[in-house]
C-alpha cells in the first residue's frame, strides 16, 4: 500500500504546553483512519496542521507528495469539514453547494446528482428551503458541511467529530454513507470521533491521541472495541 | 430581589467586552462622549445670546426656545432610534427563573433610562433653565420648565424603544409612523401650518403655567405603559428570533453575476454578505447619510476659499463605503475563514472580487453625488480627482491593510456603537487615505494652481491603478504569510 499523507517530525506548542508531537505517521491510500482521544488530546490541532490552518513549530506534512504549507494544489483533492467555521452562514444551503460546486467547475445538474445520495440524510430539510445556513439547527448545519466536503469527490476526506450533534437516525445514515464510500471508492478517510462504536465499525485503523502524542496505533479487529473501552475506562 | 437584578445589570455593563476594548477604542469613545457633551453644553450656554441676536423683537426667550423644541424632539427621536438598543434577549436568562414576568419587564424598562442619551439633554436644558428661564419666570418657573421638557425628552426614550420593538414584529406600523412625520414636515413646507408655531404652542407655556407639567407626566407614563403592555405579550423568545422560513430570500437576484466565473461568484457572495447581515446593512445606511455631507460644505461660502476641503469632501463621499467596509475586510468573513483557507480558492480571485466590489462602490458613489456639480465646476474637479484616487490607490491600500486584520466581526449585530472587531489600527488606516490626497493636492496647488492639484491627485490614482498587478501580488503574498496568525485570531471567540 502506498502512503498518501505523510507526517514527519511535527510538533506544536502554545507557551510551554506541547499540544502536538508526532515524530512520524503515514496514512495509506484508501484506508479509513479513525482518530480518538479525550478532549484536549490534539485531534483538532492535528486536523488543522494537516489542512495548513496552523503552522507547526517544526516538521512537515505532505499530501500525495505535495507539502501542504508550500502548495495549494492539495485543496483540489481534499474535502474537509471541521466545524461551522467552514460554512458561509449567510448563504442558503443551495447557494452554498452551488458555490462549492463552482470551485470544482461543476454545473447545477452535476451538483444535484452528486448530492442525491444525501437526500435521505437531509430529510427534506436542506434543499429548496429559503433559510440561511445560520438559521439552521446545529445538526442540519453539520449535514450541509459534510455534504459540501464530499461534493468535490475528494480523494482525501477529513471530518472532525461528524457524529456529534446529529440525531440518531442521521448518525446511522451517515455511518452507512461513509461505509459505502469506504467500500466502493478509493477515498482516504480521516475521521475523529468520541463514539467508539461508530469508529470501530468502519475504520480499518484507529489511532489514539493523548496530550498530542500517538499512544496507540491499532488495526481494527473484532477485539478493537474492547481494547479501546479498556483504554478509556481506566 | 430588585436589588440583585440591579447589581447584575451593573456587573454586566462593567464586565462587558466594552471595557476590555483596546486603548484606541476607549480613546475614541471618550473623545466622542466629550465632544457631544461639550457641544450640547456650549449650546445651552450660548443659546440665549444666539437667540437674542436672531430674534431681537422677542422680549422673552423661553417661548422661542419652545418653538424649536419640537424639532429637537424629532431629531432626538431619530438619533435614539438608530443608536439605542433594548434587547429582550438581555433578560433571557431571567425568564426561566421563578421571577414574575411583570417585574422583569419593569426592571428592563426602568433600567434602560440609565443611558448616555438621557444625559445629553441635561447639558443644554440645565444651563438654559438657569441662565434664561430663571430670569424670565423666576426659580419655580425654571424648575417646572426644566422638568417638563426633560420629561418630554425621556418620553422620547420610551417612544423610540417602542417603535423599535414594534418594528421587529410589524414593519407596517413603522412605515405609518414615518409617513406621519414626513407628512408633518410636508405640511409645514407647503405653508399649511407652521411647525414652529405649533411647537411654540405646545412647549412655550411650561414656565408660566405650572399645572401643565401634568402633560409630560401623562405622556411618559403612557409610553411606558405602551412598552410594558407590548413586552408582556412578547416575552416568548421565538417572537424575537424567528427561525421560520423567510419568504424575502431571493436566491436568484445575483445569478447573473454568479455566471461570470469564480470571481463573479465570489463577488456575488460579497454582495450577499452585504445585503443579508445587520451590521453590513447599517454601514450602507450610514453611507447614504454621508452623501449629505456635501450640503454642509459646498453650501458654506467659508469653505469655497479653501479648496482642499472640497477634495476632502470628495474623498469622503466617494470613498465612505470603501473605507468603512474595507477597513474590516476579511474580518467580515472571520466566521468562516478556515473554510476559505481549505477550499481550492485562488486567493488572487478572492481579492479581485473584493477590489471589484470596492471599485463599484466608488463608481456608484461618484454618480450619486454628481448633482453637487450645481455648486460649481470646482466641485466636479474635486470629485473626479477624489474618485480616481479612491479607485486607484485607496482601494488597494485598504485591501493591503486587510491582510493584517485578525479580528472577527459578528455580522448579526448592528454597527451603531458596536466596536467589535475594532482596534486602534483601523483608525490609523483611515488617516493616510484622507491625508495623502490632500497633501498631494496642496503641494501641487502651491507649486502650480488648483487645476494642477486636482490633476496630480487624479493622476496619482490612475498611476497606482496601472500597477494593479503589483498590488495584487503584494496583497496575496502578504495574505499567505499572515494567514496562520489571522486564522488563529478569527478562531478566538470575541
Amino acid at each position: 500500500m502506498e502512503s498518501i499523507i505523510s507526517i514527519s517530525n511535527i510538533s506544536k506548542s502554545y507557551g510551554k504546553e506541547k499540544v502536538l508531537d508526532i515524530p512520524s505517521l503515514d496514512l495509506m491510500k484508501s484506508e479509513s483512519f479513525g482518530l480518538v482521544g479525550n478532549n484536549g488530546a490534539g485531534k483538532t490541532t492535528l486536523f488543522r496542521v494537516l489542512l495548513d490552518l496552523i503552522r507547526p513549530d517544526q516538521g512537515s506534512v505532505t499530501s500525495k507528495g505535495l507539502n501542504v504549507a508550500e502548495t495549494e494544489d492539495w485543496k483540489l483533492f481534499t474535502g474537509s469539514f471541521l466545524d461551522e467555521g467552514f460554512l458561509i452562514d449567510y448563504l442558503t444551503a443551495d447557494e452554498y453547494f452551488n458555490f462549492i460546486g463552482k470551485l470544482f467547475n461543476l454545473d447545477k445538474a452535476e451538483i444535484k446528482s452528486r448530492l442525491s445520495p444525501f437526500e435521505e440524510f437531509f430529510k427534506g430539510e436542506i434543499h429548496g428551503k429559503k433559510k440561511y445556513i445560520r438559521d439552521l439547527s446545529k445538526g442540519n448545519q453539520k449535514k450541509v458541511g459534510i455534504a459540501g466536503a464530499l461534493l468535490g469527490k475528494p480523494e482525501i476526506l477529513m471530518l472532525d467529530e461528524p457524529f456529534a450533534n446529529l440525531d440518531p437516525s442521521t448518525q446511522y445514515s451517515l455511518r452507512d454513507e461513509l461505509k459505502r464510500l469506504d467500500q466502493e471508492t478509493d477515498v482516504t478517510m480521516l475521521i475523529s470521533s468520541h463514539d467508539l462504536v461508530h469508529v470501530t465499525e468502519f475504520c480499518q485503523r484507529i489511532v489514539i491521541l493523548d496530550h498530542g502524542q500517538v499512544v496507540k496505533d491499532l488495526h481494527t479487529t473484532s477485539e478493537t472495541l474492547k481494547e479501546l473501552e479498556a483504554y478509556f475506562a481506566r | 430581589m430588585y436589588g440583585s437584578l440591579i447589581i447584575q445589570k451593573w456587573k454586566r455593563s462593567f464586565r462587558s467586552s466594552f471595557f476590555s476594548q483596546g486603548i484606541g477604542v476607549k480613546l475614541l469613545l471618550g473623545f466622542l462622549v466629550l465632544y457631544f457633551g461639550g457641544a450640547f453644553l456650549a449650546l445651552g450656554i450660548f443659546l440665549p445670546e444666539l437667540m437674542g441676536e436672531m430674534f431681537p423683537e422677542e422680549t422673552l426667550l423661553t417661548p422661542v426656545f419652545g418653538s424649536f423644541f419640537l424639532y429637537y424632539l424629532l431629531a432626538d427621536l431619530c438619533m435614539r432610534f438608530f443608536l439605542q438598543e433594548l434587547s429582550v434577549l438581555s433578560i433571557q436568562h431571567y425568564l426561566i427563573l421563578p421571577i414574575k414576568k411583570g417585574k422583569i419587564i419593569h426592571f428592563l424598562l426602568q433600567g434602560s433610562v440609565f443611558s448616555f442619551f438621557n444625559l445629553l439633554p441635561l447639558f443644554f436644558l440645565v444651563p438654559f433653565a438657569l441662565k434664561t428661564v430663571g430670569l424670565e419666570y423666576g426659580t419655580l418657573g425654571a424648575v417646572f420648565w426644566f422638568f417638563s421638557l426633560y420629561l418630554f425628552s425621556l418620553s422620547n426614550h420610551y417612544l423610540a424603544i417602542y417603535i423599535k420593538r414594534v418594528l421587529a414584529v410589524n414593519q407596517k406600523i413603522f412605515l405609518g409612523f414615518a409617513a406621519l412625520v414626513l407628512g408633518l414636515f410636508m405640511g409645514d413646507l407647503f405653508g399649511l401650518y407652521s411647525l414652529q408655531d405649533l411647537s411654540r404652542f405646545l412647549f412655550g407655556g411650561f414656565a408660566s403655567h405650572y399645572y401643565l407639567i401634568a402633560i409630560p407626566v401623562l405622556v411618559i407614563l403612557g409610553f411606558y405603559r405602551l412598552n410594558y403592555n407590548f413586552l408582556i405579550e412578547h416575552t416568548q423568545l421565538d417572537l424575537w428570533q424567528s427561525k421560520k422560513e423567510n419568504s424575502n430570500i431571493n436566491t436568484e437576484r445575483f445569478s447573473f453575476i454568479e455566471a461570470k466565473g469564480a470571481v463573479g461568484h465570489m463577488l456575488a457572495n460579497e454582495l450577499k454578505l452585504l445585503f443579508r447581515n445587520k451590521r453590513t446593512k447599517s454601514i450602507l445606511l450610514m453611507n447614504i447619510a454621508v452623501f449629505l455631507f456635501g450640503l454642509v460644505f459646498y453650501n458654506n461660502p467659508q469653505y469655497s476659499e479653501t479648496p482642499h476641503w472640497f477634495l476632502f469632501c470628495g474623498i469622503f463621499m466617494t470613498g465612505m463605503f470603501l473605507i468603512n467596509y474595507g477597513q474590516f475586510l476579511v474580518g467580515w468573513e472571520g466566521a468562516y475563514f478556515d473554510g476559505i483557507l481549505t477550499r481550492s480558492y485562488s486567493i488572487t480571485d478572492f481579492y479581485k472580487a473584493k477590489f471589484l466590489l470596492l471599485a463599484v462602490s466608488c463608481v456608484i458613489s461618484y454618480i450619486l453625488i454628481s448633482p453637487y456639480i450645481y455648486f460649481g465646476w470646482n466641485v466636479f474637479y474635486a470629485h473626479t480627482a477624489a474618485f480616481l484616487f479612491n479607485l486607484g490607490f485607496n482601494s488597494f491600500f485598504i485591501l493591503f491593510t486587510s491582510t493584517y486584520n485578525k479580528k472577527k466581526i459578528d455580522l448579526s449585530k448592528g454597527s451603531a456603537f458596536n466596536y467589535q472587531g475594532t482596534s486602534a489600527v483601523q483608525y490609523l488606516i483611515t488617516i493616510p487615505t484622507m491625508l495623502l490626497p490632500v497633501l498631494i493636492f496642496s503641494s501641487f496647488d502651491v507649486l502650480f494652481d488648483q487645476q494642477g492639484g486636482y490633476i496630480a491627485v487624479g493622476a496619482f490614482g490612475l498611476l497606482s491603478l496601472a500597477f494593479s498587478k503589483v498590488w495584487f501580488k503584494g496583497i496575496v503574498d502578504n495574505f499567505k504569510e499572515k494567514k496562520y496568525i489571522n486564522a488563529a485570531g478569527f478562531r478566538e471567540k470575541s
